[in-house]
């Protein structure tokens, strides 16, 4: 039983070595790949939304919407470090948190809908989707000190905030700060008082179902630019926030 | 084995796996390791000029090389999240005992990831900025704000503010700050200017005009924040806006778009009446950062797309 025991518990051992050794290898001459090319267009209004239904991943339903409504402004792109977009990157951080590779909301059986249009559309497109308590709508953001002037070697703020209107969105909203914070270079203040704030802002005051509004870094200074351009390595944390929220329906 | 020891022992052993891959992309020099704080990172550039407004070029490769390395890294405990939640799932007959297991190892297994990378690339950016470069482009663009408000009206090259074209603006009432000024040029037409709905028919009803246009504004904006209108006052051919108190957060104020639409319809229909010399913009506070956001970094996208 013991020598059966031990023997199963060194397979696995062993097993994780291999993936281990097999995930580094392709490092060796690989760059790994940066993602210089944006294929979203920021001029996305009138497009529609793209949804992700579980079933057509061969994942079971479990009964709840989530909107995720990524960055867009009106007076045009909003620069950050280098060529930095936020608008383009958190349309790829939205698509990667709904369908990415990292296994994210559609792979944890939530029927997901990223909003292609601005802010408001955005709201009228989710409060018009479906109706009940089920729903969640996530506002997509990154950003950027009042100082900066687009890039900074010494931002005076860094790390992830994140803001609510509802006591449930505070819920949704910490959730978020406490699962994307520790992945983020930037700092994040040890009381949440300066991270998780209450903000009648649109988003979150006009949909009709429980919403919280992510920064998720700072892109105007380098560390917090690299990150976030790596949504594939950060986006899946969104995934674990609304099902830690929701209690992994 | 129970699922939580199992998903221990996987997890101890994807990280004795990387660590045994890294070492050996260290010793056999087939990588660049992913260096702790304070280790010696590779293609060190101390002292290399700095071009441009953000960080030097070769120091900018050194973050990104940095945080390649790391892609297999999390992709390993991408892996894992898939492989856990399976474990878990088949043993427990419950998804979302699976999904949560699978979170918590693959949080685990990023954490020593993200805590070497984080700090390697805070090893890069913590060093000073010798080459002064930083200090010499800032003043570059302030001086080429002020210098050049020919350039700043010109609408095809770049993106430039819309609350500087032209537009003589004074920022006044900043603790500490001098006041930024662009000259007006006579000829000046608004490149961006949004026409009023209505011909105005006085200097009053244009104000009122405008003043309505900035109410209009002020519920649009990826941040929508209730903002009350400024004052406007004409006073011997000063309009002055007067912004004071009138923010919750001046920080949000540019980021919401707001302060441009204001000014394009101010500066256009105030310069058709050619009653106005000069804007005022008082604000209450920061003005540093108020005038940087609306100044200096339509400057620095200016440099960088290169049109100067």
């Amino acid at each position: 039983m013991i020598v059966r025991r031990h023997t199963s518990a060194l397979r696995t051992l062993v097993l994780g070595v291999a993936i281990g050794l097999l995930v580094v290898a392709p490092a060796f001459g690989d760059s790994g790949g940066t993602n210089d090319e944006y294929p979203y267009s920021v001029e996305h209004a009138g497009i529609s939304d793209a949804t992700y239904w579980p079933p057509d991943a061969g994942i079971q339903y479990n009964g709840w919407k989530i909107y995720l409504s990524p960055a867009h402004h009106w007076g045009g792109y909003n620069y950050g470090c280098s060529t930095y977009i936020e608008d383009t990157a958190m349309v790829q951080a939205a698509d990667e948190a709904a369908h990415g590779a990292g296994w994210d909301l559609r792979a944890r059986g939530y029927y997901v809908r990223v909003g292609a249009a601005d802010p408001d559309e955005n709201v009228t497109r989710s409060n018009g989707w479906g109706s009940g308590s089920k729903r969640r709508h996530i506002a997509i953001h990154s950003n950027a000190n009042p100082d900066s002037g687009g890039c900074t070697s010494s931002p005076d703020d860094t790390g992830t905030k994140a803001f609510y209107w509802s006591s449930s969105g505070k819920a949704l909203a910490k959730s978020l700060l406490e699962k994307v914070g520790p992945a983020s270079p930037g700092g994040e203040s040890t009381t949440q008082a300066d991270d998780l704030k209450k903000r009648n802002w649109h988003e979150l005051t006009a949909t009709s179902m429980v919403a919280a509004y992510l920064e998720a870094e700072f892109h105007d200074w380098s560390a917090g630019k690299n990150w976030l351009w790596a949504e594939q390595n950060w986006a899946w944390r969104i995934g674990w926030a609304v099902d830690t929220n929701l209690g992994y329906p | 084995m129970n699922a939580a020891r199992r998903i221990t022992i996987l997890s101890m052993g994807l990280i004795v796996g990387i660590g045994v891959g890294l070492v050996w992309q260290a010793t056999t020099g087939t990588g660049d390791p992913v260096g702790a704080a304070g280790n010696a990172l590779p293609h060190d550039t101390q002292g290399t000029a700095v071009s441009g407004p953000s960080l030097a070029p070769a120091i900018q490769a050194q973050v990104e090389s940095i945080q390649e390395i790391s892609g297999p890294q999390f992709q390993a405990c991408a892996d894992l999240w898939v492989v856990t939640r399976e474990q878990v799932k088949a043993e427990t007959g419950n998804d979302g005992e699976g999904r949560k297991a699978a979170d918590e190892a693959r949080a685990a297994c990023e954490q020593p990831v993200l805590d070497s990378y984080n700090a390697a690339i805070a090893e890069v950016l913590d060093r000073p900025d010798t080459s002064g470069e930083k200090a010499r482009f800032e003043e570059i663009c302030k001086g080429y704000v002020k210098s050049h408000p020919a350039a700043l009206k010109a609408g095809d090259k770049g993106s430039i503010d819309s609350s500087l074209r032209g537009i003589q603006v004074y920022f006044a009432d900043c603790a500490g700050e001098e006041g930024v000024q662009v000259a007006a040029t006579a000829n000046w037409k608004p490149v961006i200017g949004v026409p009023l709905p209505n011909q105005p028919t006085s200097i009053d009803d244009a104000l009122q005009q405008v003043y309505t246009a900035w109410a209009g504004e002020t519920t649009r904006g990826s941040i929508r924040q209730p903002i009350d209108p400024p004052s406007v006052l004409l006073s011997n051919s000063v309009l002055t806006v007067d912004f004071t108190q009138k923010f919750v957060d001046s920080i949000r104020f540019d980021h919401s778009g707001q302060l441009e639409p204001l000014l394009a319809e101010i500066g256009a229909n105030a310069f058709q009446f050619q009653a106005v010399d000069s804007i005022v913009l008082s604000v209450d506070g920061d003005c540093l950062a108020f005038w940087r956001h609306a100044a200096f970094g339509s400057c620095e996208t200016l440099l960088r797309d290169g049109t100067q």
